[in-house]
């Protein structure tokens, strides 16, 4: 079972921060878009935290996480949003749907590490 | 030739002593809707250092900065380009129009040379690197740090370089691979679009300079890549702008017009004659193991776009200089 679920659009990404947290002894699963995410969720339900971008095709990371809060009825898994948006209501918007973090890109694994470890154990 | 649009006039830095030639340049930019400032203490650095809506630098073979320990224009030019890179200067030269006898570092540091007996010359080359006419300072700044962040981060151990930005009203593409980003603030609504050759860039990923997997690379890969570039530097460009909106700003992009793509002439047409705003990225492997990739980054605002207002937004500190006595207006 992953610990972990990465969503992101971008392959470059998802493979950087997928090898930064397998390097940390973490397993991971990852996502090409929310819809993805989503379904992976319905699958997964014992993922520990989800780290999503926002803008992505088919559907977005802030409607992915409220689908996961609200047609899933996850309120359990953390979620961390890793992305190049810093607009306030954006950021808003997240934390309504209980998003814990807020990372923008560029993806500084060393400096997430500590709350990445904390979410999980948690 | 590009039209000045007297409601943009651009600020030249102005390192001239003789009293004929500022004479000369103060009616050339009068008559060409430009705004000289002639430097009164010679300690250019601190005026380069504030940040002032600068559009370019004139300067002549004799200009110095005595507080700096420079002695001669081209050292000047060398240092003012390594501290505002995106600033065209443009050197009065005595005896000869041409760059030729220059080193490579003072080539690359002068944007154009001219005699004074030539100012057609110096027009032309205004026309091609004066991209303030158009396009504030201030933004061009912006867009070039986050960009060029925004490669540092994708292109691993690579030194990003950067052209003077231009301005062109040529719709033909560079390459064959193009990425198209809507972009919108209060001040502009169009495109972001990023152009570049697939094979130095299929190079760069089997080299292992990128977070792409460097097994069996394809164009999927790269066309990722350019839209992670894309998304890393329009995303850290908002967040630059951010702190100028008014705080009840929100994107709608409810007005669209056709965009019209010629594959075969490699033509794209946004639908507007207004000038594209241009940067010009060449990354270079630091282990000299793969070529070079050269990027373009154009800027189409062909919805909208008010300068005035993003001037009126950003604060303007060359009236505090001049106040202070640092700067002269002519």
């Amino acid at each position: 079972m992953a610990q972990i679920l990465v969503v992101d659009d971008s392959a470059a990404i998802r493979n950087e921060v997928e090898s930064f947290l397998k390097t940390n002894n973490f397993t991971v699963e990852t996502a090409v878009d929310g819809v993805d995410g989503l379904n992976k969720m319905k699958a997964g339900r014992d993922t520990k935290l989800v780290i999503s971008d926002v803008n992505m095709p088919n559907m977005d990371g802030l409607t992915m996480v409220e689908k996961i809060r609200g047609e899933l009825g996850n309120s359990g898994v953390h979620i961390i949003m890793l992305t190049t948006e810093n607009d306030p209501n954006m950021k808003n918007r997240g934390k309504a749907a209980g998003v814990k973090g807020w990372i923008v890109k560029p993806f500084n694994g060393a400096a997430a590490l500590g709350a990445i470890q904390k979410l999980v154990s948690g | 030739m590009i039209k000045f649009d007297k409601s943009l006039v651009s600020k030249l830095l102005v390192f001239e002593d003789d009293k004929d030639t500022q004479t000369a340049i103060k009616e050339f930019c009068e008559s060409n809707g430009l705004i000289p400032l002639r430097q009164q203490s010679y300690s250019a650095m601190k005026v380069l250092y504030s940040n002032i809506d600068l559009g370019g630098v004139l300067l002549c073979e004799a200009a110095h900065d005595s507080s700096e320990g420079i002695h001669n224009g081209f050292d000047l030019a060398v240092r003012i380009h390594r501290i505002r890179p995106e600033l065209p200067i443009f050197m009065r030269r005595e005896d000869r129009d041409d760059k030729e006898d220059l080193t490579e570092e003072q080539q690359a540091a002068i944007a154009g040379v001219y005699k004074l007996d030539n100012m057609d010359k110096l027009l032309g080359m205004i026309d091609q690197f004066l991209a303030d006419t158009e396009y504030p300072i201030s933004l061009i700044r912006r867009i070039e740090e986050v960009t060029t962040s925004s490669l540092e981060t994708t292109f691993k151990n690579c030194t990003v370089k950067l052209a003077l930005p231009y301005l062109v009203k040529d719709k033909l593409t560079y390459g064959d691979i193009v990425s198209l980003l809507p972009v919108q603030a209060p001040w502009f609504n169009g495109y972001m679009m990023f152009q570049s050759e697939e094979e130095p860039m299929i190079h760069m990923i089997e080299a292992g300079k990128t977070s792409v997997d460097s097994k069996d690379v394809d164009f999927r890969d790269v066309m990722g890549l350019l839209s992670e570039v894309s998304n890393m530097a329009w995303g850290g460009l908002k967040t630059r702008l951010l702190s100028l909106h008014p705080p009840d700003f929100e994107e709608r992009n409810l007005i669209a017009v056709p965009i019209t793509v010629n594959q075969y002439k490699e033509y794209i047409s946004f639908g507007t004659d207004r000038s594209q705003l241009c940067f010009e990225y060449t990354i270079y492997d630091n282990d000299h193991n793969v070529e070079p990739v050269k990027l373009f980054q154009k800027f189409i605002f062909n919805i909208k776009w008010t300068p005035e207002e993003y001037r009126a937004a950003d604060e303007n500190t060359v009236e505090e200089l001049v106040e202070s006595g640092e700067l002269e207006l002519f």
